[in-house]
């Protein structure tokens, strides 16, 4: 008891000390369930490299944690034609090297981003076919191919090397840390491969005196060994927090978990090619012609079986239950389409009128490591299901890339998928989700189950074409009625991600799932 | 019976002396009991397990992951030993699941025993090429890893019980033919056979009235081990998620559904199927470890 007393009277006395003299002079020590795969932020465009990039490296603008694009590098731009934007840069922009920010740094950084020897996903997909020059020290001129709404959003997110380093660095150089050299609040100290990489504060950042003094993240792949590292005190931040660990860490009264829904959509796609579908028979076992998930009336009683809030609540271990594919306050979102709720009345109504009436036999195909629980919620659709007449066969959940070969085959009739957009918008989820499949057009690309609607498409089509945001974004929220109007895809919930802190370490969740320095705070 | 050397297998028939060699020693005596009430289980599980585990009607996800006791959100059922995250009431899932290994154990042990025997006498009868056709194809079954080739044979025949006893009686029957063979080549030496064989008996009689008999004690043996092993074989293909369907699980599958909470608390998930399992498959080990020194005459000396 009293040695508690002359504890707490120390931690408040050092709390004290060191509000005074204004340093916090705070270490930060971070369990990540992923290592990166290079230094060099342009090798590698993928999740994984993500948190340790954008310690030492920034972009034009940004996603912050409500996944809104913010300026960062970029002070402002402006579109004089749909083909030309002119981007201004921050002025007092140092890299850690001491050298400043130019235009210069900018147009090297878009080209080499697309340049990079063995990247195993570069940066084409965001800069896309456009033509960067400096206009003058802080002005940058990108002309796009084609009229490109989104060009900054996309472009943008490319990080920002210094030319005089990079120039003549190879990846091994950055790996290295020689050649990592960024505008970010931290500076790059050392890779242990396998280990950890550790990070320090650069004094000069133009944001202001960075939080940390001294950041190292940790790489812990196993699950049980990262919530021990938080519980234990060896670190103070983990991410990839399964659900099943979030009572355990609430209740150990050392830590805390994050949690918010994010982007990431998990949903049904159904068979809807016209043909017998391999899993779709008739009770007696023979496969029905036509495949009922044909017609929409079917695909939406199997949508009205389904009790989103509580898969949510009992299966998924969080979540928001979701009625169309984006959430409230992206662009495209239609605030007109009803919650989707529960109705076995309405939805056996549904498939009497079909010609369906005592329903049919169907088999649900899902991954088993993809993301949290996505096993038990395909078993736990089919309970639901079987509540309403469909006879589950089986519920087949495999390793995702077995899983995810046979699907783009063809060769499944239900598919439990979740997906993400890369940007703040329903543009990427809409297109890709529920256009009709075109490989040349970039259309479709995971439309698995071939939705095909005249109507969607050209709807789709439309919103494609706007430049207005505004115009846009109404256009989409068209788009997404009718693809929800014909239960095209069925959306089930939006996946929660939950991230820990150990003692007083706070943490904005953000929603687009990426974790960044910039939301873990002392 | 110490006194006679190499004996053929003792002859009961009796009731009272079968439970005399029951109960000789505890071990076996204990083995069987647990057996005889497991199987006693798994036969009556329709009439006594609460819930149907099958039945995706039955369940209710109102009542996932329930502690042992809990009662159903509707008051209806009381879940004994808790419930699972689909909301299956995991007694019931055990009864069931018991079913699962047993009809897998024996299945692929006496199906498996049944043509390994049968081909191996064939080849140690025979010889020549014939036995070196076989043998070698012994040897290279053998010479794979069990839970390998099953995984394999089940990734490309799909899932579900009887693909799983045709997957393990193809990693299981090698066994049992190297076994008979080497048995057969002892009894073959021997001068019953030479007279039988002088007589001109037919080869069908000499094989399955004057040579299998006197082959099988250690292929009994090898038959109680199997079980165990395929029980055990069973359980890891289905935690491994190949072996039974996810809507009809059984005990490996029990126990990987809950692998993933044991940490958080949620402990009866796993604890439970996997005691069901190593309960049976000890049971059945005690009584394969009995036969073995009963069946050996140079063990009981």
């Amino acid at each position: 008891m009293k040695t508690k007393r002359i504890l707490a009277t120390a931690t408040c006395a050092a709390f004290f000390a060191s509000t005074a003299t204004g340093l916090w002079a705070q270490d930060l020590t971070i369990g990540r369930l992923t290592e990166q795969s290079s230094i060099d932020p342009h090798f590698n465009n993928a999740g994984n490299d993500q948190p340790s990039k954008h310690m030492t490296f920034e972009s034009l603008v940004t996603p912050n944690s409500k996944f809104e694009i913010v300026p960062e590098l970029a002070e402002s731009w402006e579109n004089v034609d749909p083909n030309t934007w002119i981007v201004h840069l921050r002025k007092d922009v140092k890299f850690h090297n001491g050298d400043r920010l130019t235009a210069a740094d900018v147009v090297f950084s878009l080209d080499r981003s697309v340049n990079v020897p063995n990247s195993p996903s570069s940066y084409f997909r965001l800069r896309g076919d456009i033509t960067v020059e400096a206009v003058d020290d802080l002005t940058v001129k990108i002309v796009t191919k084609e009229p490109w709404p989104a060009a900054i959003e996309s472009v943008g997110r490319i990080p920002i090397v210094n030319k005089a380093v990079a120039e003549s660095a190879t990846t091994e150089d950055f790996n290295a840390g020689k050649a990592a050299i960024g505008t970010g609040p931290y500076k790059f100290v050392s890779w242990a491969r396998g280990d950890n990489v550790k990070f320090e504060r650069f004094d000069d950042y133009w944001g202001g005196l960075p939080e940390w003094e001294h950041v190292t993240m940790r790489f812990i792949p196993n699950e049980a060994s990262r919530v021990a590292a938080l519980l234990s005190g060896d670190v103070d931040f983990i991410d990839g927090v399964s659900p099943n660990d979030i009572d355990r860490i609430n209740g150990s009264g050392s830590a805390k978990v994050w949690s918010v829904p994010t982007v990431r959509i998990v949903y049904l796609q159904f068979d809807q090619r016209d043909r017998e579908s391999p899993f779709v028979k008739d009770k007696s076992g023979k496969l029905l012609n036509p495949n009922p998930l044909m017609d929409s009336r079917v695909r939406l009683a199997l949508s009205k079986l389904v009790d989103r809030q509580l898969l949510v609540d009992r299966v998924a271990g969080g979540g928001e239950p979701a009625s169309q594919l984006v959430q409230a306050g992206i662009c495209g979102y239609n605030p007109d389409i009803p919650e989707a709720e529960r109705d076995v009345e309405g939805a056996k109504a549904l498939l009497t009128e079909a010609g369906y009436p005592d329903g049919f036999a169907i088999t649900i195909h899902s991954s088993n490591d993809r993301f949290a629980k996505d096993a038990d919620v395909a078993l736990a659709v089919a309970q639901m299901w079987a509540q309403g007449g469909i006879q589950i066969d089986d519920v087949n959940a495999l390793a995702f890339a077995n899983f995810t070969a046979n699907a783009t085959k063809g060769e499944y009739s239900v598919m439990e998928y979740s997906y993400a957009g890369t940007f703040p918008s329903a543009e990427d989820y809409l297109k890709s989700m529920l256009g009709t499949y075109d490989a040349d057009r970039g259309i479709g690309g995971v439309n698995r189950g071939r939705y095909s609607s005249a109507k969607f498409d050209e709807a789709l089509g439309k919103s494609l074409l706007a430049f207005d945001r505004d115009e846009k974004c109404a256009l989409m929220s068209e788009a997404m009625k009718i693809g929800m109007e014909e239960t095209g895809v069925l959306p089930l919930y939006f996946l929660q991600s939950n991230w820990a802190t150990a003692g007083n370490v706070s943490f904005e969740p953000a929603i687009n799932d990426d974790w960044d320095i910039r939301y873990i705070h002392p | 019976m110490s006194d006679q050397t190499p004996v053929p297998p003792i002859v009961v028939s009796r009731p009272a002396v079968w439970l005399a060699w029951i109960t000789e020693s505890p071990a076996m005596a204990a083995g069987s009991a647990i057996l005889m009430l497991v199987i006693g289980m798994a036969i009556l599980a329709p009439l006594i397990s609460p819930q149907d585990p099958y039945d995706l009607l039955s369940l209710s996800l109102f009542d996932t992951k329930l502690p042992p006791g809990s009662q159903s959100y509707d008051g209806s059922t009381s879940y004994l030993l808790g419930t699972d995250g689909q909301g299956r009431d995991i007694l019931s899932g055990i009864l069931y699941g018991l079913r699962i290994s047993l009809i897998v154990g024996f299945g692929s042990a006496l199906i498996a025993g049944a043509i390994g025997t049968i081909v191996g006498i064939v080849a140690a009868y025979f010889g020549g090429w014939v036995e070196a056709l076989i043998m070698r194809l012994v040897d290279l079954q053998l010479s794979f890893p069990a839970i390998l080739v099953a995984l394999m044979l089940l990734a490309f025949l799909g899932k579900g019980v009887g693909n799983v006893v045709l997957a393990l009686v193809i990693v299981e029957w090698a066994g049992y033919a190297r076994t008979a063979r080497s048995a057969a080549l002892v009894e073959l030496g021997k001068d019953y056979l030479t007279a039988a064989k002088v007589s001109l008996l037919p080869v069908r009689r000499i094989i399955f009235v004057h040579l299998l008999p006197n082959c099988l004690p250690p292929l009994i043996v090898l038959l109680t081990i199997q079980v165990a092993r395929a029980i055990s074989l069973e359980a890891t293909l289905s935690f491994l998620g190949v072996g039974v369907k996810a809507t009809e699980p059984s005990l490996g599958m029990l126990i990987a559904s809950g692998f993933s909470y044991i940490l958080s608390g949620t402990y009866w998930i796993t604890l439970f199927p996997g005691i069901a399992l190593v309960v049976t498959v000890v049971a059945v080990n005690l009584i394969g470890d009995h036969l073995r020194v009963a069946l050996n005459p140079k063990l009981r000396a």
